[in-house]
C-alpha cells in the first residue's frame, strides 16, 4: 500500500508519507502548519512509512530542528529506517543524533 | 543552453567511450595499470555523476562495476576476455540507461544478469561487493590501505551549493556519500540561512557544509567529486598539514579535527616523532621551521604558487557548446562571407579609397572569423575509431574469426558534420570486410596466411581532402560472382566489356548485395549502394582495389568541410564558375596556335608536357564569340594533370557551398553552387567529375 499523504495523529505527531523529498516537502510543511494551528505543536515525526529521503527532505528536517531549538520545543523522529538514518548521518551525526529515537525490537 | 542533465549524458557517453577503448586495450594487455586506472576513472565518474543527478539504479549498478575494477586495480583480480565482455555489456546497458535512467523491469533483469556474470567470473577470489550505503571506511581499514607511513591526507572541504541546486535536479546526498566513501569524514552542516518551515522553498538549497576528511586519496580525487558542479557551487578544498594547524583552537573545525585524530589515534601512529635532542641539527632545523617569520614567508610563497597554478590551469579551460549552435554560427559566417563579397564588389565599383580600405580590413577579419569557425568544427576522426574496435571484436567473436583492427591517423581532423555522417557508412564497410573479406582461421591457414586476419583503417590529409582507407588481407572480391549477379539482376548486359575496376564498382549498384549481406546488415537498413550515396552526399567518392586472395582496399575521398571552400572564379561567356583552389596548379594563356581550335577536347603543351584540356565553351554549348585572349586553368586530379579552357580568370574567391537540391543532384560536373555578392548564382565545378565525364565515349 502506498502512503503518499502525510497524516496527522494525536498529540502533535505527524505520520510521514512514503517519501520525504523535494516533491513532498511543501505538502508536509502545510500539514505541519495545520497541526500547529489546530491542535498541538509538532512533537514527533513518525517515519514508519517513509522509505525515501533526499537532500531537500533532510534540509526540511534540519529546518524543523532549528525551529524547535529556537522555541525550546520537544521534537523527535521515530521509526527511522536504517537507510534513512544512514542518509541523515551523511549530514553530520551531531545534527540528528539527539532527535532520532532508537529503534525498538518488534 | 545545455542543461545539467544533457551535460551529464554527454560526459557519460564520453566516459563510456573511454571505458570501451580501455577495456579493448586491456584484452590485449591485462596488466597495463594506466589503462586499468582509466577504466576505473570512467566508471567512477559515471557513478558519481549519476548519483548527483539522483539516478539511484544507475549509481548502484555502476558501484558494483567500480568495486570489481577497484579489485583489478589492486591486483587482486586479473582481467581477462570474459570479464572484458561483461564490462562491455555493462557499458552498453549504461548507454541505454542514459536516456531513461529509471530501470524498467527488463533492464533490472539485464543488470542483474550482468552482475551475476560478473560474480561468476570474479568468483571466490573477490571480496563481497560493497554496498554504497556502507561504503565508508573505518580508519583501521584506511590504515590497511595506506601504501606508506604518512600517506594519509587531511582536507578541509567547505562548499556551498548554488541556491537552485535542488531545482535543477541535483542533490547533495550523493556528494556527501562519496566524500564519506573516501575515508573518515567529520561533517558540519551549516543551517544559518534556513528559513522557518513555513517559509521554506523545497526547490532551494539553504545549506552549506564544512567537512574534515581524513583519507588516503589525493586532492584531485576529492575535486573530482565536484566536477559537475564546480562552476556553480562555491567549493574550497584545502589540504591541512599539521604544522599549519592549531590543535588547541576552539572552533568547531578544530574540535572535529581533534576528535578525528583522537579516534584514529593517528597522532601516536603517524606523526608524533620522538623528541629531538636539544642542539641537534634536526632540532635546529625544526626551530628554524617553527620560526613565525619563516612560516609566514613559506605561506606567502605557497599562496603565490597556488595563484600561479590556478591561473595556468585556466589557460585550457573549455566550455561545452551544442553542435546546433556551431552549425548556426557556420551558417552566419557563410552569410557574412556572401555580404563581404557584395561589399568587395561595391567597393571595386565605388572607386572610393576609404570604402576600399574598410572593405579590405573587413575582408581580412571575415577570413579570420571563417578560419576560426572552421577550426572549432574540426574534430579528430579518431573519435569514431573507438567504436570500430568494438565492432571488430564483437563481430569476429560472433563469426568465429580472428581479426585485428589497426588504426592510423586518428588525429586527422575533419568537419564534425562530415564525421557524424560518415560513421554509418564506415561501420557498414568494416562489417563487410569482416563478414565477406576475412576468411575463417581454418581457411586462412589453408591458404598459407596467418590465422589472424587484419583490417587497417587509415585516415590522412591530401590537399583539401581527407582520404580514408579500409584495407583487409582477406580473400578479395570474387569478380566472377559479382559479374554473374550483375547479369542476373540486369545491372549489366552480357555484351558489356568491363575492366576489373568496373566490375569491383558493381558492388555499389543497388540490388547487387548478396542475400547474406542483406541479412547481416538488415538491422542497419543500408546496403553498399546506400554507402556510396552517403559518401557522395558528403561530396566524397569511394573506390576499390582488390586482388584475389590478397585482400581489398576501399578508399574514400572526402572534402574536409561541407561549408566554405577557397575557390578560383572563372568566366565562360556571361556565366561565372568556381573551381576549388586546392586543386589548381597554374593558369596559362591559351597559345595562339590553339585559338582557332574550337574542339571540346584538346591538348596544350606546358613546359614540354602535353596536358589534356576541356574547352568549357564547347562543353556547355556556348555559341557566342570567344574573347581574343583565353586562359587554361591547369588542375591536378590525383597524379593526373588536366586543363579547363575558360574566357577569363577573375581570381580567388571564398565560396560558400550551397547544395544543388534533388532536381540537379545527378548532373555531372558540379559539386554545388554559390551565391555571389550581387545575388547571382555561380556553379561550383567538380574537376574530377568533369574530367571523367569528358573522357567517356
Amino acid at each position: 500500500m502506498l502512503h503518499n499523504k502525510a497524516k496527522a495523529l494525536d498529540d502533535g505527531v505527524l505520520l510521514l508519507p512514503n517519501s520525504l523529498t523535494i516533491f513532498t516537502v511543501r505538502d508536509i510543511a502545510t500539514d505541519i502548519a495545520t497541526i500547529c494551528s489546530e491542535r498541538h505543536p509538532l512533537s514527533r515525526l513518525d517515519f514508519v512509512n517513509c522509505e525515501e529521503i533526499d537532500g531537500a527532505g533532510a534540509q526540511f528536517l534540519l529546518c524543523l530542528i532549528k525551529q524547535a531549538q529556537a522555541e525550546s520545543l520537544p521534537l523527535s523522529f521515530s521509526n527511522v529506517t536504517p537507510n534513512i538514518r544512514t542518509t541523515l548521518h551523511l549530514f553530520g551525526k551531531v545534527h540528528f543524533k539527539a532527535y532520532i529515537e532508537e529503534l525498538h525490537a518488534l | 543552453m545545455i542543461g545539467p542533465i544533457e551535460i551529464f549524458q554527454t560526459e557519460a557517453k564520453e566516459h563510456l567511450a573511454l571505458l570501451e577503448s580501455a577495456l579493448l586495450a586491456l584484452e590485449d594487455d591485462p596488466n597495463d595499470l594506466e589503462v586499468i586506472n582509466q577504466a576505473f576513472r570512467s566508471i567512477h565518474t559515471i557513478k558519481g555523476a549519476a548519483g548527483m543527478y539522483g539516478y539511484q539504479d544507475l549509481t548502484h549498478f555502476t558501484h558494483h562495476l567500480e568495486s570489481v575494477l577497484d579489485q583489478i586495480r589492486a591486483g587482486k583480480i586479473t582481467i581477462n576476455s570474459p570479464l572484458v565482455g561483461v564490462f562491455l555489456d555493462a557499458g552498453d546497458l549504461i548507454a541505454s540507461l542514459l536516456i531513461d535512467t529509471n530501470f524498467t523491469a527488463p533492464e533490472h533483469l539485464c543488470a542483474e544478469a550482468i552482475l551475476g556474470r560478473l560474480h561468476n567470473i570474479v568468483g571466490a577470489s573477490a571480496p563481497p561487493l560493497k554496498n554504497s550505503e556502507n561504503a565508508s571506511f573505518a580508519i583501521s581499514e584506511l590504515m590497511q590501505h595506506k601504501p606508506a607511513a604518512g600517506a594519509l591526507n587531511i582536507f578541509k572541504v567547505n562548499f556551498t551549493p548554488d541556491t537552485n541546486t535542488f531545482k535543477s535536479g541535483l542533490d547533495v546526498v550523493p556528494i556527501l556519500r562519496e566524500l564519506h566513501g573516501y575515508g573518515e569524514c567529520f561533517i558540519t552542516t551549516r543551517t544559518a540561512s534556513l528559513p522557518t518551515p513555513q517559509d521554506i522553498k523545497p526547490q532551494q538549497c539553504y545549506l552549506s557544509w564544512e567537512i574534515v576528511l581524513i583519507t588516503v586519496h589525493l586532492k584531485d580525487t576529492i575535486q573530482e567529486t565536484f566536477m559537475f558542479v564546480e562552476d556553480d557551487w562555491a567549493i574550497y578544498i584545502d589540504e591541512i598539514s599539521l604544522h599549519e594547524l592549531s590543535l588547541h583552537g576552539k572552533t568547531e573545525e578544530d574540535f572535529h579535527l581533534r576528535e578525528a585524530l583522537a579516534s584514529a589515534q593517528l597522532s601516536a601512529a603517524l606523526w608524533v616523532e620522538p623528541p629531538l635532542a636539544p642542539g641537534s641539527e634536526a632540532a635546529s632545523s625544526a626551530e628554524q621551521f617553527a620560526n613565525p617569520e619563516h612560516i609566514n614567508a613559506t605561506l606567502a610563497q605557497q599562496k603565490a604558487k597556488t595563484a600561479q597554478m590556478s591561473k595556468s590551469t585556466n589557460i585550457d579551460e573549455t566550455i561545452r557548446v551544442s553542435a546546433s549552435r556551431l552549425d548556426s554560427l557556420m551558417n552566419l559566417v557563410g552569410e557574412l562571407v556572401i555580404v563581404q563579397a557584395r561589399l568587395n564588389q561595391f567597393s571595386g565599383r565605388a572607386q572610393n579609397a576609404e570604402i576600399s580600405a574598410i572593405a579590405e580590413e573587413l575582408d581580412m577579419l571575415t577570413t579570420d572569423i571563417r578560419t576560426e569557425t572552421f577550426g572549432i568544427r574540426m574534430v579528430p576522426i579518431g573519435s569514431t575509431f573507438g567504436r570500430f574496435k568494438r565492432l571488430v571484436r564483437d563481430l569476429s567473436k560472433e563469426l568465429d574469426k580472428k581479426i585485428v583492427l589497426t588504426t592510423f591517423g586518428a588525429q586527422t581532423e575533419l568537419d564534425k558534420m562530415v564525421i557524424d555522417k560518415l560513421s554509418d557508412p564506415l561501420i557498414h564497410l568494416i562489417r563487410n570486410s569482416i563478414d565477406h573479406g576475412i576468411e575463417s582461421p581454418a581457411q586462412r591457414l589453408q591458404s598459407g596466411k596467418p590465422e589472424t586476419g587484419s583490417i587497417e583503417l587509415k585516415a590522412m590529409h591530401a590537399d583539401s581532402q581527407v582520404i580514408i582507407e579500409i584495407t583487409d588481407d582477406g580473400k578479395g572480391l570474387d569478380k566472377a560472382s559479382i559479374l554473374r549477379k550483375a547479369l542476373d539482376k540486369g545491372v549489366i548486359q552480357s555484351n558489356h566489356n568491363l575492366s576489373d575496376n568496373d566490375i569491383h564498382m558493381l558492388i555499389f549498384e543497388p540490388g547487387l548485395s548478396t542475400a547474406k549481406t542483406v541479412s547481416d546488415i538488415s538491422g542497419r537498413g543500408v546496403g553498399m549502394d546506400v554507402v556510396k550515396r552517403s559518401i557522395a552526399d558528403l561530396g566524397g567518392k569511394v573506390s576499390i582495389q582488390s586482388r584475389p586472395g590478397k585482400g581489398t582496399t576501399l578508399t574514400i575521398n572526402l572534402p574536409m568541410t561541407l561549408a566554405i571552400i577557397e575557390g578560383l572564379m572563372v568566366v565562360v561567356d556571361k556565366e561565372r564558375y568556381v573551381l576549388p583552389l586546392s586543386c589548381i596548379e597554374e593558369c596559362i594563356e591559351l597559345p595562339c596556335k590553339l585559338k582557332n581550335n574550337a574542339a571540346t577536347h584538346s591538348l596544350v603543351e606546358v613546359r614540354g608536357t602535353q596536358i589534356p584540356f576541356l574547352n568549357l565553351r564547347g562543353w556547355f554549348k556556348v555559341n557566342s564569340a570567344a574573347p581574343p585572349i583565353e586562359q587554361v586553368v591547369i588542375v591536378h586530379i590525383g597524379a593526373q594533370k588536366f586543363g579547363f579552357r575558360v574566357d577569363e580568370v577573375i581570381g580567388q574567391y571564398q565560396t560558400v557551398i550551397k547544395r544543388l537540391g534533388k532536381l540537379y543532384e545527378g548532373v555531372a560536373g558540379f559539386s554545388g553552387a554559390t551565391i555571389l555578392g550581387d545575388g547571382t548564382v555561380a556553379m561550383i565545378l567538380d574537376p574530377h567529375a568533369l574530367m571523367e565525364s569528358s573522357q567517356q565515349p
